[in-house]
């Protein structure tokens, strides 16, 4: 029994002197080496998203052009998709330093002073970069009247689409011509539903909003929406809109007809891109998507879509992915440069957003800006576009044709620019009332939406208890404010 | 009237209806505690494509092993990476936090040491005012610059006042005075007292608040979520959470999932993320039933009145 205790004892003393040292040593070797180094010349940017692969690789060539240009280096922390909300309101609120980061939470945290004032930097160290932004972009990212985002010039403006999965269509030879709102979808989703009745006709789950001709100032969770077929001066509960409505009951039907899966409101499951588990889903398309090309090269197989909204340049997509200095940065002026330097320079970019030249990509021989992928681009070797740089400098695969470029510059003039591009709602009289409407909003949000509940019955309900969660005097707070917006 | 003979048994057990009555009851809690983990199990021994066509079944449509193999080869790296990581920071961890706990416990439940009131105030205004999480992240990532250290998995769970209190009260009620002047009339110095004679007597209570520490180490995720960027010091538990987190995020922003999945990995199925669950809680399950027999004891002695 003595020895017993003994060799635990010893046992325990072993492996905690050895964890000691063993990762002392590790954390002290990186204080002393690479931290001290990292502050002076090496610029931290916090970015949501996984960690490529190939990172290493991958950033030892852009920093080489990086380096060249502005003299320092960029280090690159991931932060999980799912995380990233979490962790950076911590790191903001902890007031830690960091250089760059993508935005998250924007506007409130800009007006607490998150983040670096930029109306003035950007034009001054980013000057090529910010003259190819598209005017939404700064309008839309403008908090009471400063700029604190570097956005990335990607999707400007965005339509909802319903996408159709082709080998369905071939298969039962169905016509999606003459589709432009969800109702006309639905006598092939009643042709489909007959022959697949195990398949997903209509693939939604939790968080699917059914959308219409609308922006909604503070998101599309909340019941403020402007009308954009009506009168675009006033704000609307949309749940009233007789639009509206009629598409809420197009989705109880397609609901009670089984087009839509039984358990969709409290349903996480996904229907993969790739997969033959979904017949129709929503999705979101811009000008950079070139028609169904990104989306069906993200599926590897056909993929084609039909708009039923109008495009439309919103607060949202201009502030899709925006990138911020942080004002506890000591090098902002750098920080900006090296934004700028990424949104304009078409050899750092390129080679981060696919990929490592020669390995995973080539330029073809003769032709300006395009390229031909190789074996080596991989899922996980290179970075998304939407949310690393300007789309515009980006180099495009032979299949997108010089008269789909013209096409999505013509479109991006053409698009409809949202009444309430760049208004901001401020809270902060309104705080109890929000948060009440929010609660009420949970409750019924995914019943509605995807047509699990009768709208004829709901609504009213829902109507009733916005009413008694203080909705008027945020409706009326909001309207307030709105008229003041419009008048600048 | 004749009187009913009276064994000791009946006296101490209930009459046959309630006996059965609470058996039952027992019974079905215990079934609804089983469940849904015999449910997890399914699940990741399903195929993908019964999952999708039928929904999920106790008994899987399909039989696949999909789930595992998938683990063991696309991620083989990354799993064992991090369960090695758990292990070291629940046993380093778990060993850390008894010893402190114990002797924190030890010193305020003797009635001889002078700042006994001030260290047990000390330690119950950190139990019932938490300081949140920023000011928490402020300390162990600025100022102790723990960030991107294991250490930043185990010092923040290194004391647990509840533990602390608990312990106190096992010490006063299992360790007399009078045994503690007799080893001291004996010759024995104080750190003798406390190895030789005081913690063999406490052993049950130190299991018990091993245990606690053990299953709250294997648990954490939050710490990793906070502290930890390198990959290589991921735990089991937060590599679960980053892929449940990343799926969740993706359904609720449906409408940028085009644009959102050409930077996406391939997140692993439903049968697969199952099989995850599966092996982060079968050795903590398997550990259990060794330490029950203390655990029972040292629990009930918390709280029994001389």
């Amino acid at each position: 029994m003595k020895t017993w205790k003994k060799v635990i004892g010893l046992s325990t003393a072993v492996v905690l002197l050895g964890a000691l040292t063993a990762c002392g040593g590790g954390s002290k070797e990186k204080t002393d080496g690479s931290s001290k180094k990292a502050d002076e010349n090496t610029l931290m940017m916090y970015q949501i998203g996984d960690k490529p692969d190939n990172y290493d690789a991958l950033m030892e060539v852009a920093n080489k052009r990086i380096e060249e240009k502005t003299g320092v280096k960029l280090n690159i922390q991931y932060i999980g998709w799912g995380d990233y909300e979490k962790k950076m309101s911590v790191i903001v609120s902890s007031g830690e330093n960091y250089d760059i980061a993508f935005a998250d939470n924007y506007v409130p945290n800009a007006q607490k002073g998150a983040y670096a004032d930029l109306t003035e930097l950007a034009p001054k160290f980013a000057k090529d970069a910010y003259d190819q932004l598209d005017e939404a972009y700064i309008k839309g990212n403008l908090v009471d009247g400063k700029l604190y985002a570097f956005p990335v010039n990607g999707n400007v403006y965005s339509q909802q689409v319903l996408t159709f999965n082709k080998q369905y269509l071939d298969k039962y030879k169905l016509s999606i011509d003459n589709i432009k709102t969800y109702k006309d979808a639905e006598s092939i989703l009643k042709t489909f539903h007959e022959k697949e009745p195990t398949i997903a006709a209509f693939a939604i789950g939790q968080g699917f909003k059914a959308q219409g001709d609308f922006d909604f100032p503070i998101g599309n969770g909340y019941p403020f929406a402007v009308d954009l077929n009506g009168d675009t001066k006033k704000i609307i509960n949309q749940y009233e809109n007789k639009d509206f409505m009629d598409v809420l009951k197009t989705m109880h039907k397609w609901y009670q007809a089984g087009y839509i899966p039984s358990d969709a409101s409290t349903s996480n499951t996904e229907f993969p891109l790739e997969g033959n588990t979904w017949f129709v889903r929503q999705e979101t398309q811009g000008p950079y998507d070139y028609g169904d090309t990104i989306l069906s090269n993200a599926a590897g197989q056909e993929l084609v879509s039909k708009a039923f909204t109008t495009p439309l340049k919103s607060s949202d997509q201009a502030r899709m992915a925006n990138f911020v200095v942080s004002n506890t940065s000591k090098n902002k002026e750098k920080a900006v440069e090296v934004l700028g330097q990424i949104n304009s320079d078409p050899e750092l970019l390129n080679g981060l957003v696919w990929g490592i030249e020669g390995e995973a990509w080539e330029k073809i021989s003769g032709k300006e800006d395009k390229i031909k992928l190789l074996d080596g681009y991989k899922p996980n070797t290179h970075l998304p576009a939407w949310n690393t740089g300007n789309n515009k400098i980006l180099y495009t695969q032979d299949s997108i044709t010089e008269d789909m470029i013209k096409e999505r510059d013509e479109s991006i003039a053409k698009a409809e620019t949202s009444p309430i591009l760049g208004f901001n709602f401020v809270t902060s009289n309104v705080k109890t009332e929000m948060s009440n409407i929010a609660n009420v909003m949970s409750q019924y949000l995914d019943g509605l939406n995807t047509g699990t509940v009768d709208p004829e019955e709901t609504v009213p309900k829902l109507k009733e208890a916005l009413v008694n969660a203080g909705y008027d005097k945020v409706m009326t707070e909001m309207q307030k404010q709105y008229d003041e917006f419009l008048k600048k | 009237m004749r009187k009913k003979p009276v064994s000791k048994v009946a006296i101490r057990s209930f009459n046959r209806p309630v006996n059965l009555f609470f058996n039952v009851l027992i019974a079905v809690f215990a079934l609804s505690c089983v469940l849904p983990f015999l449910f997890v199990v399914a699940i990741s021994l399903t195929k993908e494509t019964a999952l999708a066509a039928h929904g999920y079944s106790f008994w899987p449509q399909e039989f696949s092993f999909f789930g595992y193999t998938y683990l063991f080869d696309q991620m083989q790296e990354k799993i064992f990476q991090a369960l090695f990581v758990t292990v070291i920071v629940t046993v380093v961890g778990t060993l850390i936090n008894s010893t402190a706990t114990s002797l924190y416990a030890y010193v305020i439940s003797r009635s001889n040491f002078p700042f006994r009131r001030f260290f047990t105030v000390f330690c119950l205004i950190t139990m019932l005012f938490s300081p949140g999480m920023v000011a928490n992240y402020i300390v162990t990532a600025n100022l102790l610059q723990l960030k991107d250290t294991i250490w930043a998995l185990i010092l923040p769970m290194a004391v647990s006042p509840f533990n602390i209190i608990v312990m106190r009260t096992f010490f006063k009620r299992s360790v007399s005075d009078s045994i503690i002047e007799s080893a001291r009339i004996d010759g024995a110095s104080e750190m003798r007292i406390f190895i030789q004679i005081v913690l063999p007597l406490a052993v049950p209570g130190i299991a018990t608040i091993s245990l606690f520490a053990a299953l709250g180490y294997w648990n954490d995720w939050f710490n990793a979520l906070l502290y930890i960027q390198k990959d290589s010091l991921v735990p089991l538990q937060y590599l679960l959470m980053k892929i449940q987190n990343n799926i969740q995020y993706l359904t609720q922003n449906a409408g940028a999932s085009s644009q959102l999945s050409g930077g996406m990995a391939a997140i692993p199925g439903e049968s697969a993320r199952m099989a995850i669950v599966v092996i982060s809680t079968l050795p903590i399950a398997i550990s259990y039933p060794f330490f029950q027999k203390y655990f029972v004891k040292g629990l009930t002695i918390g709280g029994v009145k001389e």
